[in-house]
């Protein structure tokens, strides 16, 4: 039985798994075009707003949960059943969780210092960015300017523009009951936690002080430490009334199960093995999970992930168990965000990705295929660049079949007539041999619609003989399927090189991007419309 | 006559205002044998037991909480039947937000939604920023659940969430109700059907 339900189940896969009436392949295109963009562009955990100095030498530690996390992801491709693809989903994030409840407690950074971070890299940047990214905030220049230059943190190798724009910098406003001044003195003398192998030994660790004597040097150390702090030290001076200073243990909402300030710097080592006694693990929250799910999700970039996704969503019982659609959604959340993210809302240098996210846009219905589609992933992700062909292609195929079906029954009726018409377009001679080709060509000059109806015009007489057909159009018995390669090959040669469809058709292509559709169309013969419509 | 009912709750409210904290302090309160959800605070289950036995099983959803991903909380609201949305009473801010959360919600969600509007860290009533008074008069005119509570102490934590156990059959009553909340994920599935009925159907006419 099972044997059967598996071997059925692996049969139907292909086609339930990214199904061709829907965009999922277009999704996970788009998606990790944007993970690579993010990841080009170093994206690291405290552009989404947590902050890794704090954990120090847990920095290590969160990179081999996050690792863990996107292997987990990537097993999605090893399984077929919509349960076992949710039961990855929810191992993913027990992996988090768990390695989350062996790490120190981590600082939140708090939306004000995010947007004053995105303030002083704008100052920095010496340029407007999109009004609507920037939140208004009052900072003044010259102060925030001499924090940029105050800090110049290693960026390994950043490429040109984004060394600039991505330099995090440490944030100043903190809580005093929080350890983060601590971390404020240690975030300059620690290269970025955002490179992929980030700082194995902290040296401050020495330094650091102990958890016991840490509530009387968090004020002393808040002053000394800071070279820039005076943001920092009129923040806490009004007591924190009008920034938020959200250490993710609040004090004040903090349990017993997760006491503030212990973040005893437990050596990295022991970390895996034996939970520090000391610090209460951080209660695992939506406002860490999410975070790091993105990042586990950016590292790892797991290939089909929103296929993997819609998938389980479609298939798997949801009133099964809750954890599972929280899992789920939160899932989907995570890549709603990669694909819909505005990198200099985030703190990465937006300009530079602005092409490719311009090129690769999540269709959020069936959209056409420009010539430009099958270009944008091959520049923007390199790993899948050659997969992307493939897709494309995929897509080109059902989109000129579902766009064929709907046409088929209205333009075979009118092939019949204006075919006659159509003949005195093209020469005779190499119409047959270049039917496809045509289709082609028209299906990248004019998209989808029209070499979707260009090959029903040619499919359809195949299917229905009944209609007279000059013998130099017809391929009978040629699947639509292979109409539709043959367009897709054309219309990728014609992307590179155009005008390799000869005859009267290629000049109409050129002229105005003319379909066959809207010729006949335009042909007056209204009569041999209804007649097909009726017949 | 025991009744089980099944409800979705989602915690809105900004970071740190203390969601997770005060779900924690409710979850592991009430009940000794509390199993820790394999995914930490994140996502909770807990049973209230109201007065005629009837139980109400609460499927907690926390949200990430931060501006940012904001305009990923219709996903998460979608087919809750209630929404707690936490402030902090140390700041007025938070309290803004709240009030987004809720026009958003008022004007997105599910209509019959029942949301609660609770103002926690009232341990630290010394800071407060937000008097009872403004938080309240908001509430009544939007019509709104409010209380404060304090997570850390457990103050009126219980409270708010039996309130809400007590409201929610009667904002949509009859025993169906959880058997709305079931054919919630059912009617999902209904439609996918739907669309797993055309997806093989297309393949299918092309390769005749």
């Amino acid at each position: 039985m099972f044997l059967f339900y598996f071997t059925y189940f692996t049969d139907l896969f292909c086609r339930l798994f990214m199904p061709p009436s829907t965009d999922d392949a277009s999704h996970d295109e788009a998606l990790s075009s944007r993970v690579a963009a993010l990841n080009m562009l170093d994206l690291g955990l405290r552009h989404l707003g947590i902050d890794v100095v704090e954990t120090e030498g847990a920095g290590d530690e969160l990179d081999v949960v996050v690792n863990a996390c996107g292997e987990m992801l990537g097993q999605l491709d090893n399984c077929f059943c919509p349960g076992d693809k949710a039961a990855i989903l929810v191992a993913a994030h027990k992996i988090v969780v768990d390695g989350l409840s062996r790490l120190p407690p981590i600082r939140l950074i708090s939306e004000e210092e995010q947007a004053q971070e995105l303030e002083r890299k704008k100052v920095e940047e010496g340029e407007e960015e999109d009004p609507k990214t920037a939140r208004p905030f009052s900072s003044t220049q010259s102060q925030s300017q001499s924090q940029a230059q105050a800090q110049s943190q290693p960026q390994s190798d950043k490429p040109n523009t984004t060394s600039s724009s991505s330099t995090s910098l440490p944030i100043d406003i903190s809580s005093p009951s929080n350890a983060s001044s601590r971390s404020e003195a240690t975030a300059w003398s620690q290269p970025s936690p955002m490179p992929p192998h980030p700082v194995t030994s902290p040296p401050e660790t020495a330094v650091s002080p102990l958890p016991s004597d840490l509530e009387k040097t968090a004020d002393s150390a808040q002053h000394l430490a800071v070279p820039n702090a005076s943001q920092a030290l009129s923040a806490s001076s009004n007591g924190s009334s009008k920034h938020v200073p959200p250490p993710l243990t609040l004090p004040s909402t903090t349990q017993p199960q997760s006491s503030p300030p212990a973040p005893a710097p437990a050596p990295s080592s022991t970390l895996l093995t034996s939970p520090p006694p000391n610090p209460k693990p951080t209660p695992v929250s939506g406002d860490v999970l999410f975070p790091l799910i993105i990042f586990s999700v950016v590292k790892s970039n797991p290939p089909h992930l929103v296929s993997h996704l819609l998938f389980t969503q479609r298939y798997r019982n949801q009133s099964v168990g809750g954890e599972e659609s929280y899992c789920l959604i939160n899932l989907m959340a995570v890549a709603e965000f990669v694909e819909n993210v505005d990198l200099a809302g985030l703190g990465l240098g937006g300009g530079r990705v602005m092409s490719i996210a311009d090129l690769s846009p999540i269709p959020l219905t069936r959209s056409p295929v420009t010539s430009e589609t099958p270009l944008a992933p091959s520049s923007s992700s390199t790993n899948d660049g050659h997969a992307a062909h493939e897709t494309i292609r995929g897509r080109v195929e059902q989109q000129v079949d579902a766009i064929a079906d709907s046409a088929n029954k209205v333009i075979s009726g009118v092939v019949d007539s204006s075919f006659g018409i159509l003949r005195s377009f093209m020469p005779v001679g190499g119409a047959s041999g270049s039917s496809g080709t045509n289709a082609g060509g028209v299906n990248a000059g004019g998209g989808v619609g029209a070499g979707g109806v260009g090959g029903t015009g040619v499919g359809g007489q195949g299917g229905t003989p009944a209609i007279a057909i000059p013998r130099s159009y017809s391929i009978p018995g040629t699947p639509k399927s292979e109409y539709g390669e043959l367009k897709v090959g054309s219309a990728a040669s014609s992307v590179t090189g155009p005008g390799s469809g000869g005859g009267a058709f290629g000049l109409l292509r050129k002229e105005s991007g003319f379909s066959i559709a809207s010729l006949a169309a335009s042909l007056p013969i209204p009569a041999a419309v209804s007649r097909g419509r009726s017949g | 006559m025991s009744k089980q009912f099944q409800f979705k709750l989602v915690l809105l409210g900004e970071s740190a205002v203390g969601k997770s904290s005060l779900v924690l302090r409710f979850v592991k309160d009430q009940f000794d044998d509390y199993r820790e959800s394999t995914i930490g605070a994140a996502f909770l289950t807990q049973t209230v037991t109201l007065d005629d036995k009837t139980t109400v099983k609460f499927e907690i959803w926390d949200t990430a909480g931060q501006e940012r991903y904001k305009s990923l909380a219709p996903m998460y609201y979608r087919n809750a039947n209630c929404a707690v949305v936490v402030y902090d009473i140390t700041q007025s801010a938070s309290l803004e937000k709240a009030r987004t959360w809720i026009r958003e919600l008022q004007r997105q969600a599910d209509p019959s939604i029942v949301i609660a509007l609770c103002g926690n860290k009232l341990d630290l009533s010394a800071r407060r920023q937000v008097s009872q008074e403004e938080a309240k008069k908001y509430a009544d005119e939007e019509g709104l659940m409010w209380t404060e509570t304090s997570a850390k102490t457990g103050e009126g934590v219980n409270e708010i969430f039996t309130a809400i156990a007590q409201k929610l059959p009667l904002t949509a009553p009859s025993a169906n109700r959880a058997g709305a909340s079931r054919t919630g994920p059912g009617a999902r599935a209904g439609v996918d059907l739907n669309k797993q009925a055309a997806a093989p159907g297309q393949p299918e006419a092309c390769n005749c």
